[in-house]
């Protein structure tokens, strides 16, 4: 059953370092787009991952990506390096980026990121600029459409209708 | 919609703003105003409950045609 909301809070709970970025940060910046997956860019390959590994370990996780449904063990980090982490869990998909086209690496993606509160929470997300850098460097036509979306929501939060 | 279109269309649409382009393109302004009224929490909960009902959908229409032994529509 998806539940992004609380894949996000599992997140902060276990003081995972992260930037919320896709879908889920266009939506919470204003894009009237649904998403799937919550997307974060972090810090792959440090003890981040293995605090982002505590946050969904009872949550069945797997790399769906790829044949096989391998489930996400904390041994394969010290074995492969991975660039990006694709999971499929009990609650829904959460990818684990550790880039974001356009803009960089986590620490990058911080300097184009501001606070929200959400349920209780208080966790970094891209700012609609950063999203629009990001959205315009995937070119993707979903990602182009978004930012004819975000750049009226950012006219609408200026002047409300 | 390609880059290149995208960067044509933005070109014939210089002069609109914003929201005028972005209703050009045939986007619905009204979800935008629906969505930037909500909080964080509001809206991500929002976009819980309608993969739900998206999800209980498909499962609903699987089933159906698996009862049915419908797998497609007749041509018409």
């Amino acid at each position: 059953m998806p539940n992004l909301e609380s894949i996000a809070c599992r997140l902060v709970e276990a003081k995972v370092e992260f930037v919320l970025c896709g879908g889920l940060a266009a939506f919470l910046q204003g894009s009237s787009i649904l998403t799937r997956d919550v997307d974060v860019v972090c810090d792959i390959g440090s003890e981040n991952i293995t605090r982002l590994f505590d946050a969904v370990k009872d949550l069945h996780p797997y790399h769906r990506m790829t044949p096989g449904r391998i489930p996400f063990v904390l041994e394969q980090l010290a074995t492969q390096p991975f660039q990006n982490i694709y999971l499929a869990t009990d609650w829904g998909q959460l990818d684990c980026l550790g880039n974001v086209k356009g803009i960089g690496g986590y620490g990058e993606c911080l300097k184009w990121s501001e606070p929200i509160e959400m349920a209780g929470f208080t966790m970094m997300t891209l700012t609609l600029e950063g999203i629009l850098v990001a959205k315009r460097a995937m070119g993707r036509p979903r990602d182009l459409q978004a930012v004819f979306e975000l750049e009226a929501a950012r006219e609408r939060k200026i002047n409300p209708h | 919609m390609t880059l290149a279109e995208f960067e044509d269309f933005r070109e014939s649409t210089k002069n609109m703003t914003a929201v005028q382009r972005a209703e050009a393109y045939g986007i619905d302004i009204s979800l935008i105003d629906e969505n930037l009224r909500l909080t964080p929490t509001e809206k991500i909960r929002q976009n819980d409950i309608a993969l739900n009902q998206a999800e209980a959908l498909q499962t609903a229409l699987h089933q159906t045609r698996a009862q049915s032994g419908i797998h497609r529509l007749p041509p018409r």
